[in-house]
């Protein structure tokens, strides 16, 4: 399956606090109740840490988790 | 009555069907369908489809199964579809028709004689119809006797407020994003009245939830998928909740 660009905004201004290194576009799998989800997410490029940015957590992955839930 | 405000949109003819939406297209490598070909397999084998069976794809699309049912099963597998300009890119077209037999057709009108198939596949595609027991009529006929029809399709798991699920679908909302407003019941009416025996039904609604989830993450309205009034509004009416099945049904002789 497709890597799936779920963000709008540029990150990549954006340094890992544990690194000081910039984070830059990388493939992620998320995963949820057994379903497995392509998506590329902002990483750090030195440690990989993801950032998952509040607008994802609170909107697309808000309405994921309650598709997946089926509620 | 409150609707969902994706829901024009969505059904709005100038953007388009689901299926020929960009976000289906990013999620979808090419099956715009939920389960994919796994669910084409699966009434591949629960028909126990042997080579040589002649086979037509209503509605084929990128002409995925019809390539599948030939490659896996063996079977002299056909595709027909209204909007081959629509569903497939021309390079897709370029890449993969020429060696399939892919032809243009509705289900209203197919091209082929009567009882020319040993199964037929409808996926995704019977609810998209305007006339359902029109459509089911007419598959019967192409089928032999002792065919087989394989569906797979949305409909109602449980109706709004009905305690045994079974939906009335004059209560449901016109302009839901849940476009066929049938329940399981309402399905096996149709068939049982176009000749047709229900021999399997199986609930994948998982399967809608994962596309419904993957269409979300690229962009989508989480309304897309859900009937009207349930997008973020409690207190409209209870319209049922969306599933996926699968069938198979058997074709009675007169």
């Amino acid at each position: 399956m497709s890597t799936l660009k779920v963000l709008d905004k540029d990150y990549s201004d954006w340094v890992c606090a544990a690194c000081g290194k910039p984070l830059q576009p990388a493939p992620v799998e998320l995963e949820y109740l057994d379903s497995l989800f392509n998506v590329e997410l902002p990483c750090c490029v030195a440690c990989g840490m993801v950032l998952i940015p509040e607008e994802l957590a609170l909107g697309k992955m808000a309405d994921v988790e309650r598709l997946l839930e089926d509620k | 009555m409150p609707t969902c405000p994706h829901t024009a949109p969505a059904t709005d003819s100038a953007a388009g069907p689901l299926w020929a939406r960009p976000a289906m297209r990013a999620v979808s490598d090419g099956i715009f369908r939920p389960g994919g070909l796994a669910l084409t397999d699966r009434m591949a084998e629960l028909a126990g489809l042997a080579p040589g069976w002649t086979v037509l794809d209503v509605g084929c699309g990128t002409g995925a199964s019809v390539m599948r049912l030939r490659q896996r099963f063996g079977a002299c597998a056909v595709g027909m579809d209204a909007l081959f300009s629509q569903v497939r890119p021309q390079e897709d077209r370029n890449a993969t028709a020429a060696p399939l037999p892919l032809v243009i057709g509705t289900a209203e009108h197919p091209p082929f004689r009567r009882g020319a198939f040993r199964m037929i596949l409808c996926e995704c595609v019977l609810s998209l119809l305007p006339d359902t027991r029109a459509a089911l009529a007419t598959l019967h006929a192409l089928l032999a006797p002792g065919g087989i029809l394989g569906i797979t399709d949305l409909y109602l798991r449980t109706g709004p407020g009905s305690p045994n699920g079974a939906a009335s679908p004059s209560s449901l909302p016109h302009g839901s994003c849940l476009g066929w407003r049938a329940d399981r019941r309402a399905i096996a009416e149709h068939l049982h009245h176009t000749g047709f025996t229900l021999r399997r039904f199986e609930d994948h609604s998982k399967q809608l939830g994962e596309l419904a989830a993957r269409l979300v993450l690229a962009g989508e309205s989480p309304c897309l998928l859900s009937p009207a009034g349930a997008c973020g509004d409690s207190t409209g009416p209870d319209t049922g909740t969306p599933g996926y099945f699968l069938l198979l049904a058997d074709r009675r002789t007169a």
